[in-house]
């Protein structure tokens, strides 16, 4: 999976389905650039002909050569099994929205299976029957994205804010905000309960801020009806957060904003110098994150997204930091543990559409089969099939 | 007088000072300032707009219904009263108290319409949509205009996404007032962006159009359209036509519309419907053109079906179809028409490649390019008309006369970049059919100068094969003839020559060439046993031969339209994805394959 690959995007696909079909496949972490090793057999070879998906035979003596190559002591590699493809749910409203969602896109693009799922099945325990579970560019502070000041007359706004209310007035809440903060909460469950959360965008951030709002207004009177609570910045419980804590609330209703966890898009400064880079972890001690940042480029070009960056001093200590924009305060991507579950949270909105507005058209993933900025999202979705090992410290 | 300045002042002072509390979000202390006015000057509105504002943000609500208690008892007729005290019970959770509060003035106060929009936009600002619709329908019934309601109502149905209701109430506008048309179909059909909107609003308006309701039926001809439902809004604009003798306006409207959507078949039908309905309309010339095209662009349509596009070379073959008279016939009628025009021109070539190509009449096609040339030297359609004279005249084996159609092309006053460029391929190849292969390669590098050009790539290849083979010119010429016979569609001749190079092991480049052009000359005349015999041994070469992976992607081809053995097609793709994975044919195998899984499986 280095540069010789030809569509990096699609031998996630293959491996996962192969997993789906029972087959076991080991991930060679570092290995040129991250590889996939499965047994052969004349359907993942013609699978992967068909896809486009690069791969190269080898014979039992140079399998064993590269199994102790990797696990030599002298390289940073190491070996994961990946025994069972996940159930994968993303959270995403039934009807039509105004944009692109790049973990639905890359799944698509993968032919890696999902299911949708929203409130309604969240609340009713449903999430119990999923592995895994994205959430994009969702707002879960119950303020429809803040977008109120440019869009409030636009007819997706409109519908989307009925569709919202309606949803909530179903499941039993007066208010938006009130079922968003109870759906935080059962997200949080279940990440405790040992689920895998992964998060881009403005579900980031506004994703924390619930949890942190959970007793507490924060919602002007255009959002919820009534008037924000005065003392709502006073009253945030950080404790209840899984990421982020000490962030001040944008108040402003106006204001395209929910905190000051994300940079601003002055902070990025000139555009052609947006790149983030990864982390390198140590793959034998480490290897959780090393999965997360396997990838054929350490420095990946930067997007942004309503939730762009977030800032380094609003990071719990307890998070492990995955990719930064180097020498500033501008973080990319993170990764922390909650309970006997994970939670990773990646900054930005597409990786390949550097600025991705409302209406703007999906972005065709096969002109850009080894993107490196997907390639993080598809770590995510194998990285919950991997085989615990015991740690070696 | 003074002691009261002193006092407006200060009172004025204060207010300033509250409002700065309040921007600063310093609300109880806000709420202080305003209180103590408001005591001082129970009668000034401001004070108490501004109370109550300032309670309602501290979600102090106990007294800001106790503030607007009071003030109702001084006002008891202030209709804006009750909608301001409705709205802090509706905020506080009170819901069937805030409806209470709302549709209380209407029991003692004068009936009045204004009274009733009011109240209905405090339970529209709480988003209550259903007591808003409440309110409206009732101001409705009271109001001597009632369309200023059903506006509301239809915006607040279609929020709440009772489509039926909307509909009726747009309809009920339409019929009191038919000249709103062009406001309520512009509303009615945003909503339709909604999937779940457009049957409802259909059945509704069905119920309501009828002969007496013109503007009504025009509403749900739009929503056919909206529909993808043509033939039924076609039905209605002929109705609409005929009932307000429209002259065939109407109908020419919409037979334009669906030229435009594609939708040729119908298209045809309402032009020719102009035609025979209307034969002394302005209309006729514009509705005779647009019928032709729309008779031309179904014939094409079932004339490539027919073409065995699939094979790199075929012959031309007579289209077995009464329809290209009627069309040819319809093009004539329009050149005749339109005489001396842009119009006229583009018939007559259209006419032209009709009899060329499809019912293969060289002659007279050559009448009809060779009348615009004559004619309209500046037209858009002579570029083309030269190109087609070109065609023939290779196809015939006229090098002479095709060298001067083509050249003619390079000095047209008229002519693109790219229709100049592709008249110098076309040159170049006849240079190297007659020997000339300096000028051929000149002629070349004039094209590739521009490689964003169509035909840089082609020119690039070709010049490969005239400089790979420029030491064995005795090969090159042998296979030029071969060439030049393919464009005659003579392909059992071609095929000996090619058979001459192929068997030349020591002509590298002329020998992979000429072994494929072989197979592929025994493809175009359908020799399906033969041709895969020689794709075989192109494929066997291996990497030798350079148009390997191209063999396997013709056998595969092959085995799919020709032989119709599609489990055979998709093992032979399977084989070129493993064989050749930098191939240039694989994304088309890819899709091949995948078209036919479903087919084998």
């Amino acid at each position: 999976m280095d540069h010789n690959q030809t569509d990096h995007l699609k031998a996630y696909g293959i491996t996962f389905n192969a997993l789906v079909s029972g087959i076991k496949a080991d991930w060679l972490l570092n290995y040129r650039g991250g590889s996939f090793l499965l047994d052969y057999n004349d359907k993942i070879a013609a699978e992967c002909r068909l896809e486009g998906v690069a791969f190269n035979e080898v014979s039992f003596s140079e399998t064993a050569e590269i199994y102790a190559f990797v696990q030599s002591d002298e390289n940073n590699m190491d070996v994961i099994r990946l025994e069972k493809a996940p159930k994968i749910a993303v959270y995403v409203p039934p009807n039509f929205q105004p944009w692109d969602d790049a973990v639905t896109l890359a799944l698509e693009y993968a032919q890696v299976p999902y299911d949708k799922i929203w409130n309604d099945e969240l609340l009713r325990g449903e999430l119990d029957n999923y592995d895994w579970l994205h959430l994009h560019h969702e707002d879960f502070t119950g303020q429809y994205g803040k977008f109120y000041a440019s869009f409030s007359n636009a007819q997706w706004y409109i519908d989307q804010q009925i569709q919202y209310e309606q949803n909530a007035k179903n499941n039993g809440y007066s208010k938006v905000a009130d079922m968003m903060k109870d759906v935080a909460i059962t997200i949080k469950n279940y990440v405790g309960q040992g689920g895998f959360l992964f998060a881009m965008c403005s579900a980031t951030d506004s994703y924390d801020i619930a949890l942190a709002a959970h007793n507490v207004d924060i919602a002007a009177q255009m959002y919820d009806g009534d008037a924000a609570d005065q003392d709502a910045k006073d009253r945030l419980d950080y404790n209840n957060t899984l990421a982020f804590t000490d962030f001040v609330l944008e108040m402003n209703p106006y204001v395209y904003e929910y905190s000051d966890i994300d940079i601003q898009p002055v902070e990025i400064g000139n555009f052609n110098n947006d790149y983030f880079t990864l982390f390198e972890f140590s793959a034998k001690y480490d290897p959780v994150p090393t999965m997360l940042t396997q990838d054929h480029v350490s420095v990946v070009r930067g997007f942004m997204g309503q939730t762009t960056m977030f800032r380094r001093n609003r990071i719990k200590n307890s998070v492990i930091i995955l990719a930064e924009r180097e020498g500033t305060d501008q973080i990319k991507y993170i990764h922390g543990n909650f309970g006997r579950g994970t939670f990773t949270f990646y900054a930005g909105h597409d990786p390949e559409d550097y600025q991705h507005a409302v209406g703007d058209p999906p972005t065709d993933l096969t002109l850009y089969k080894n993107s490196p900025g997907y390639r993080l999202i598809l770590n995510n979705i194998l990285f919950p099939a991997a085989t615990k090992k015991k740690q070696k410290t | 007088m003074l002691v009261y300045g002193q006092n407006t002042n200060q009172m004025m002072m204060k207010l300033s000072l509250a409002e700065s509390y309040e921007r600063a979000g310093d609300l109880a202390n806000a709420a202080k300032i305003y209180e103590e006015l408001y005591q001082l000057e129970p009668k000034n509105n401001l004070y108490f707009e501004s109370l109550n504002r300032v309670f309602i943000a501290l979600k102090n609500y106990a007294a800001s219904i106790s503030l607007i208690e009071t003030e109702i008892k001084s006002r008891p007729n202030d209709i804006n009263l009750y909608g301001l005290l409705g709205s802090t019970y509706y905020l506080q959770g009170n819901e069937e108290k805030a409806y209470e509060v709302w549709d209380k003035p209407f029991t003692f106060l004068e009936p009045n319409p204004v009274f009733y929009r009011v109240i209905a936009n405090y339970a529209v600002e709480r988003r209550a949509f259903e007591k808003a619709i409440d309110v409206y329908s009732k101001g409705k019934e009271i109001a001597e205009d009632k369309t200023i309601f059903s506006y509301d109502l239809a915006l607040l149905y279609s929020i709440t996404m009772q489509f039926e209701k909307a509909a009726e109430e747009y309809c009920f506008i339409l019929i009191l007032n038919p000249t709103q048309l062009e406001t309520v179909e512009t509303k009615l059909v945003a909503t339709t962006n909604n999937p779940n909107a457009i049957k409802p609003a259909i059945n509704v308006v069905e119920k309501y159009a009828n002969e007496d309701n013109i503007s009504v039926i025009y509403l749900l001809a739009r929503l056919y359209i909206e529909n993808k439902d043509f033939e039924k809004a076609y039905e209605l604009y002929l109705e609409l036509d005929k009932n307000q003798n429209k002259q065939g306006m109407e109908l020419y409207g919409y037979a334009d519309f669906l030229y435009r959507e594609n939708e040729y078949k119908l298209s045809g039908q309402v032009y020719e419907k102009v035609i025979e309905l209307y034969p002394n309309t302005q209309l006729i010339p514009s509705a005779k053109l647009g019928y032709a095209k729309s008779i031309e662009a179904i014939l094409m349509e079932e004339y490539s079906k027919e073409l065995p596009v699939w094979k790199p070379y075929f012959a031309l073959e007579p289209f077995e179809s009464g329809d290209v008279d009627v069309v040819i016939e319809a093009f004539t009628e329009v050149a005749e028409l339109y005489n001396h025009t842009e119009a006229a021109y583009e018939a007559l070539l259209r006419i032209g490649l009709l009899k060329f190509y499809l019912q293969n009449k060289q002659e007279e096609a050559k009448d009809y390019f060779n009348k615009i040339i004559n004619e309209a030297s500046l037209s858009k359609s002579t570029v083309y008309a030269y190109t087609e004279l070109g065609e023939i005249a290779l196809f015939n084996g006229n090098l002479i006369e095709a060298e001067r159609n083509f050249t003619q092309i390079t000095v047209l006053a008229k002519v693109s970049v790219n229709q100049a460029n592709d008249a110098k391929y076309n040159l170049a190849r006849i240079k190297l059919y007659l020997g000339e292969l300096a000028q051929a390669n000149e002629l070349l590098t004039e094209v590739t100068k521009d490689l964003k050009d169509n035909n840089a790539n082609d020119a690039l290849e070709f010049s490969l094969i005239l400089n790979a083979a420029k030491f064995d010119s005795a090969s090159l010429m042998i296979f030029a003839e071969g060439e030049f016979l393919a464009d005659q569609k003579k392909f059992g001749e071609a095929s000996e020559k090619y058979a001459l190079i192929a068997n030349n092991q020591q002509a590298f480049l002329l020998h992979s060439l000429a072994s494929i052009k072989m197979a592929e000359m025994e493809l175009a005349q359908d020799n399906y046993t033969q041709a895969i015999q020689l794709f075989d041994a192109v494929v066997e070469e291996g990497e030798k031969n350079i148009y390997a992976d191209k063999a396997l992607y013709l056998l595969g081809k092959i085995y799919q339209y020709g032989v119709g053995d599609n489990t055979k097609a998709v093992e032979i793709y399977e084989k070129l994805l493993a064989k050749f994975p930098a191939s240039i044919y694989l994304d088309e195998a890819r899709s091949e394959i995948i078209k036919l899984r479903e087919k084998v499986i």
